[in-house]
């Protein structure tokens, strides 16, 4: 095994070859910069952050709309020794109060004292002082004079929160004056290297703390022969959003570390034209690029058949797909599309991982492998049998074998493992598995078990290959997003016409491997059910980006709950699922 | 614009196509703000109309 490098020591390293970034920002724009000048204004950057007064292991928020100058804080934050925390812009939040509530909530949790922004971004930040709860004291950040720390506001404070700090902002474009490192800040590989925000509209997200040992392992598992056997010549190409793993880790980290060309697409770009995606890849002559299934689905949509002959996709060896469940017909459907342009199905790479895993747990080489299962023996029975005579099936995707000094392991709930094609929760072990929940112990002492990270995801094994059938945890994932069902229940709670805490909202998976979004919906009042459905779609959608695909209004006491009164989420979905749950 | 069921997705989507249709480019600040499909035509009118005179 490779000794770990930290991402200062890989940017370092990269300068010496001949290869760089290629930045395509919203509007189109392009502008390459070599590996030498990346590592330049990184030492600009960290320099001036340096002069400002911050120390090694401060944490420092990042939010940038502009890839090119995502990068450069990015880096600049890592030369100067200092722990980033990247943050999705306003452009992608969804609306501004949305931006507003979750940047003010992770700024708090991961007591980041410093905002890298632009000044577009900062007039939106309403940066009033952040409140935090006295069980979090332990950690607080020490008093400094640039920290407008407010010791009488302190005391006066009767309940438990107590103000720690007012975030500075730190412009970008003040920073790239220096003065100057002559090297990155050196810092230990068991540093924390990152806080990572888990993706989606979650309004409360967990901060991942990795370190720089738990990157460079699990970077050079992805660059290895059981990852994407980087070769030279690979040229990356990513329209994945920088302040999410999948393109953090896997795309732009994973260049730097292999010192490879790679092109960076602004996500807005991508949304706005997903040919671009594709346009970028073949001019560039890309060899790898990830993403998670909607964006195959959406190109297949979006692109215009024209289009197709007149792209050269025939040097795409590697079409990762994950972040979301792979669906395989969205998949082969992409591959028939696109195979005038040299498009090759056996490209697609279906990929399992996690932000607590830094990234990747396993790839699955050979393309698109599905295991057609009985639905009935899956659900009833949590095993995997291969489908006979045509009764209802789903289909899973093969995941792949762990990565070398890595491990999976499919257990039952009392920690034993299951044998193969038994259904159980999926626990992974190795160098990749975050040190913890930034501030969160009880979080991640359920996560931790030892050495092992508990996924929260349902899988099995066949031949030592993995199998992802589903979730523990209720999370429902929609285009990439992950949405925690008791944020959308509480956004619900005693609004006009719903009974307190009178929803459950969750995602049924039908036998043709589709999603449903269910909101049950406890009424009161005298309320017209057709505008109570209105009104909690559009909740919904407002609050959280959903939208719900089912809507059922029942009386109170309806939803089953437990002794303390907390809804039974799955015993609600079993109920309407059998049609019980109604009489 | 969250009124018509468009999630952010479809946002872009139609700022996309009226983007190739007006040979524009809407800056991404505007599109922090935008809520409405008047405010998206209303931009993109905006940014058509400047183009015209300056070219």
């Amino acid at each position: 095994m490779m000794t770990a490098r930290t991402i200062g020591q890989a940017l370092l390293e990269s300068a010496r070859y001949a290869h760089g970034l290629r930045f395509i920002e919203h509007d189109g724009q392009t502008r390459y910069a070599s590996y030498q000048s990346v590592l330049e204004d990184a030492l600009s950057i960290g320099g001036a952050l340096r002069a400002r007064g911050l120390n090694t292991g401060d944490r420092v928020a990042l939010i940038v709309p502009d890839v090119s100058g995502f990068v450069n804080g990015f880096f600049g934050i890592v030369a100067a020794g200092l722990v980033p925390v990247p943050l999705c812009p306003p452009a992608q939040a969804g609306d501004l109060a949305t931006f507003a509530l979750q940047s003010r909530h992770i700024l708090s949790a991961a007591r980041a004292a410093y905002v890298v922004t632009t000044i577009e971004v900062a007039s939106l930040l309403d940066c009033a002082p952040i409140f935090t709860h006295e069980g979090d004291a332990a950690h607080s950040m020490r008093p400094s004079a640039t920290v407008g720390v407010e010791t009488s506001a302190l005391s006066a404070r009767a309940d438990d929160e107590t103000i720690v700090a007012t975030p500075r902002i730190l412009l970008l474009d003040e920073l790239l004056g220096g003065p100057t490192l002559v090297a990155p800040v050196v810092v230990a590989p068991e540093a924390v290297a990152l806080l990572q925000y888990t993706s989606g509209s979650t309004a409360l997200p967990k901060g991942v703390v990795l370190t720089h040992a738990n990157i460079s392992a699990n970077v050079e598992a992805i660059l290895g022969p059981s990852g994407l056997d980087a070769r030279p010549g690979d040229v990356a190409v990513s329209w994945l959003p920088l302040y999410h793993d999948m393109g953090l880790i896997g795309m732009l980290l994973s260049s730097v570390y292999a010192g490879a060309d790679a092109v960076l697409l602004s996500p807005v770009l991508f949304l706005k034209r997903p040919s671009a995606w594709l346009d970028a890849i073949a001019r560039y002559g890309g060899t790898v690029s990830f993403a998670p299934s909607f964006a195959y689905e959406i190109c297949q949509r979006r692109v215009k058949t024209s289009q197709v002959a007149a792209l050269d996709l025939s040097r795409w060896r590697v079409a990762g797909c994950g972040a979301e469940p792979i669906r395989p017909d969205t998949l082969r459907q992409f591959a028939e599309y696109f195979a005038p342009a040299g498009f090759r199905a056996a490209s697609f790479l279906p990929s399992y991982g996690l932000a607590e895993h830094s990234l990747a747990v396993s790839f699955a080489h050979g393309g698109i492998d599905v295991d057609v299962v009985d639905a009935e023996q899956l659900v009833r029975h949590s095993r995997a049998v291969p489908v006979i005579n045509g009764s209802p099936s789903v289909r899973v995707v093969r995941c792949g074998r762990a990565f070398p000094g890595h491990a999976i392991r499919i257990v039952d709930e009392a920690f034993n493992d299951v044998p193969a094609r038994h259904v159980g929760s999926i626990i992974v072990s190795g160098p990749s598995v975050m040190r913890e929940y930034a501030g969160h112990p009880a979080e991640t002492a359920d996560t931790l078990r030892g050495e092992w990270l508990v996924t929260g995801d349902l899988g099995y094994m066949v031949d030592g290959s993995l199998y992802v059938c589903g979730r523990t945890k209720d999370v429902i994932i929609r285009q990439g997003r992950k949405y925690h069902p008791p944020d959308l229940e509480s956004s619900l709670s005693g609004m006009k016409g719903v009974a307190l805490w009178g929803a459950v909202v969750f995602a049924i998976t039908h036998v043709e491997g589709t999603d449903e979004v269910v909101a049950v919906v406890e009424t009161r009042g005298s309320g017209h059910g057709a505008e109570i459905e209105d009104a909690v779609r559009r909740r919904i959608r407002e609050t959280a980006g959903l939208e719900l695909d089912r809507i059922v209004l029942a009386p109170p006491g309806t939803i089953p709950r437990t002794t303390s009164g907390k809804v039974r989420r799955s015993e609600t979905r079993a109920r309407l699922e059998a049609g019980t749950l109604t009489r | 614009m969250a009124d018509l069921g468009f999630d952010s997705l479809q946002i872009l989507e139609f700022v996309g196509e009226l983007e190739d249709h007006f040979d524009v480019a809407v800056p991404l600040n505007a599109l922090t703000h935008i809520r409405t499909v008047g405010e998206i035509i209303a931009e993109v009118r905006a940014l058509a109309v400047t183009r015209g005179t300056s070219s």
